[in-house]
Parts: structure tokens; sequence; C-alpha cells
């Protein structure tokens, strides 16, 4: 059996590709082995963080993303750039690090520095 | 079971986790002088940071099984054999160790919190989703970054992305694909996991110097697949520019980290290969040795432990 927070993820896949949902909908694209109690909870817990949508259609509860996957993660990834740089602790492998300052004239100066060795080359 | 009797899993814990502290922070402060004369050696940081775990074992082992090497038991109550009044860690008679309760509480409550909030944070970070490669939104910060640890995305501002030409864009995949090849974001983790047991400060030393490395090393597979150091290091100083226009988000870099990755970069051969995996067999063979030889020193370690807790007392 998945991990709840695994099951959260793959029942916010299911929502992104579109649409409205019931909870059986949902069961039947994740896995329907699991019980269907389980979905209505991770839909419920969803809901209460704000991720999904939630219609009563007919009497039962009709569920879609309320973000598209982008915006669910840009949203992710602002919320752990907002805590890099609040916490000292390395969070990230990214392509150019994070800190505070900016010095114009190293650049100028490694760029020099990159052009002399093309010229090398 | 009575109170006196939960003195020795107390004592115990406590014993692993002063012993785990010690030899992670000994062992860091050793590690970080040493990758700074010899840089190339910043790969060997998860092997390296195994071994307090190894030692935290073994003190947890060496307190709760009974063993004496001048009688040759071992996993037997030995306490008959010892001297009267002589203070025992025996699973047989746990309330021995209750004289070592109140130490081992300040010892716990001194060490404990920390770590568990390293555990927490740890618990608390993103597995990733998979999905497009790159994955171009708008983010605060002009930055790509690995997002998640298991199943990592390539996250990539879309104005930065917009403002690189094809050959940049090329440029930081390359980089980016190296660290996902080389599972720096999975390694990040249990870097980190190994140094729970070191003081929070030191870790992130530790950390911060790993990633400088790992970050050289996505350089040097992104300049052998690109076929030009210097389209690498011309795309990380243009990036550098992409964020400097935007002053207000304080994005930026130390002069010094990105000097020292362009510098790497100069230095690199046309045909630069790409460096190995941190994690090594010989590294997996030294670990498991070690764990051996731990293991086989728990009753000494076990007896020395005796003496060393009865002379403080």
């Amino acid at each position: 059996m998945p991990r709840a927070p695994e099951l959260e993820t793959k029942v916010l896949e299911t929502l992104w590709t579109g649409g409205q949902w019931s909870v059986r909908d949902v069961m039947k694209a994740v896995d329907d082995t699991l019980a269907y109690t389980t979905f209505a909870t991770v839909l419920h817990r969803l809901h209460n963080k704000g991720a999904v949508r939630r219609d009563k259609v007919d009497g039962a509860w009709s569920y879609s993303a309320a973000q598209t996957r982008a915006e669910a993660l840009a949203d992710e990834v602002g919320r752990v750039l907002e805590r890099a740089r609040s916490a000292p602790e390395p969070l990230l492998v990214a392509f150019l690090d994070q800190v505070e300052q900016v010095d114009p004239s190293a650049l100028d100066r490694l760029e020099a520095l990159i052009q002399a060795r093309r010229g090398e080359r | 079971m009575s109170v006196t009797a939960l003195s020795l899993p107390v004592v115990a814990v406590a014993l692993s986790l002063i012993a785990g502290w010690l030899a992670a922070s000994l062992l860091a402060v050793g590690w970080l002088q040493l990758v700074d004369r010899r840089p190339e050696l910043d790969p060997t940081a998860v092997s390296v940071f195994a071994l307090p775990w190894v030692v935290s074992l073994a003190m947890l082992l060496a307190s709760v099984l009974p063993g004496d090497p001048h009688t040759g038991t071992v996993l037997v109550c030995h306490c008959l054999d010892s001297m009267p009044g002589w203070s025992h860690l025996c699973p047989v008679h746990p309330e021995r160790a209750w004289p070592l309760l109140v130490p081992a509480i300040v010892v716990l409550g001194a060490l404990l919190p920390a770590r568990l909030r390293a555990v927490r944070q740890l618990l608390r970070l993103p597995r990733g989703t998979g999905g497009a490669w790159p994955e171009v939104v708008p983010l605060p910060e002009p930055v790509a970054v690995l997002h998640g640890w298991w199943r990592p995305t390539l996250v990539v501002d879309q104005g930065l992305w917009s403002a690189l030409d094809d050959t940049e864009q090329q440029a930081v995949l390359a980089h980016e694909r190296a660290h996902l090849d080389r599972h720096d974001p999975l390694m990040v983790v249990v870097l980190r996991a190994m140094l729970v047991l070191a003081p929070p400060r030191l870790a992130n030393r530790v950390v911060r110097r790993w990633l400088d490395g790992a970050e050289r090393r996505a350089d040097t597979a992104a300049a052998h697949t690109i076929g030009d150091p210097t389209v690498v290091a011309m795309t990380l100083v243009r990036c550098a520019r992409l964020g400097a226009r935007q002053a207000a988000l304080s994005l930026g870099w130390t002069a010094g980290s990105l000097e020292s990755r362009v510098q790497h970069l100069l230095d690199l051969p046309d045909a630069a290969a790409p460096a190995r995996p941190d994690v090594r067999r010989s590294h997996l063979v030294a670990l498991g040795v070690s764990l051996l030889v731990s293991l086989a020193a728990v009753p000494w370690l076990h007896h020395q432990l005796e003496h060393l807790l009865n002379l403080s007392l």
C-alpha cells in the first residue's frame, strides 16, 4: 500500500489531467485495490490543504484540481526557495547558488577570463 | 517493568548518542580540514559520515550486551564474576544502571532535540513527482533547480529559460542531467541523514562543502557532454548576469563559489571525462570492514565502558 503523501501525489496527478472526478473515478484511475474510504480521506485531506476543489453533484462530492500541475510545482519550489533563504541549511541542487550579494565587476572579470581561454584554443 | 529496569535502555541510548555525536563532530572537523587541502576527496563525505552510525551502533550494543574478555564470556551475565559493588550494564539486571539514569537524561536532553529537528526536516523534504524535463514555470527567483530527492524534476524559471539561447539551455540541461545521473538529490538527503548525529552547524558546513564539489562534478560532466568547458563557464556567468538584473529578488552568488567553478571549468582539458560516482565499491567494503571490526570489539568495549563508568561514579 502506498504511503499517504505518495497516494496524495498520485491522486493529484490524476486530477491534474483535468475535469471533475468522483471518489470512485479517482479510485479506478489510481488503484482500485485500495478501499473507497482511503480515497475519500485523501481527497478530503487535499481539499483541506487547498489543493483540490469540490462541488456537490447529484448529492455526491465531485473533485477537481485547484491549480494546474505547473502552478502547484511553482508554488512548492517557491516555498522551498523561501525556506532555503531563511534557514541556514543547504537544501537544493541548483545551477547557481543562492546568496546575498552580486558583484558585476567580478562577472566582467570572469567573462574576460573565459574569452581569453577561448582565444588560446 | 519497573522504573529502575527502564534505566538500562535510557542509558544505552544516551551512551550511543553521545558516542555518535562525538565521532561525527571529530570526523566533521577533520574531514573539512582534509578537503580544504585535498578537494578531490569531498566525494567521500557520504561514506565517511556513515562511520559515526557504526560507532553509535557499536556503543548501543556494548551498552546492553554483556561481555568480559578476561573470562571469555559473551552475551551472558557476568555480574557474579565481578568485584562486589561493581556497577554493571546488564540486561539480566537492568536496575544496576539506575545510578547512571540522571546523567543519561541530561545527555538526552542536550543532544536529542536537535537530532529530532534534523529528522523532521528530512522527512519534510519533497520527494518529487518526476515529469517533463525541464518544467518551465514562473518562479519567484530566476533559478534552475532539481526539485525532489526521489523523483527529481528540473524546474526552471520561465524568465530565465526564455533569456537563455539554445546553447546555454543545453549547458543547463547537461549540468542538471549530470546531477540526476549521479543521483545528487538523493545523495544530499543520504548525507544529511548521515549527519543527523553531528552538530547542526558542522553538518551544514559539510553539506555545503559537498554541494560545492557536486556542482563542480556536474560542471565537469556538462563540459564533457557539450564538448567545450568554456560554453558551460559562459552559461554560468550569463545566468549570474540574468539574476543580477533582478536585484530586488536578492538572487546572486558568492563571487568565490562562482569564480571557483568558472576557474575549475577553464582548467579542464577540452576532452574532460565525467567524474566517477561518489559512493564506490571500495568505500562500501571499507565501511563493511569497520562495521565488522566494531561488532567484534563489542565485548571489549562493554568491559571498558563499565570500567569508565565505575571510575566516574
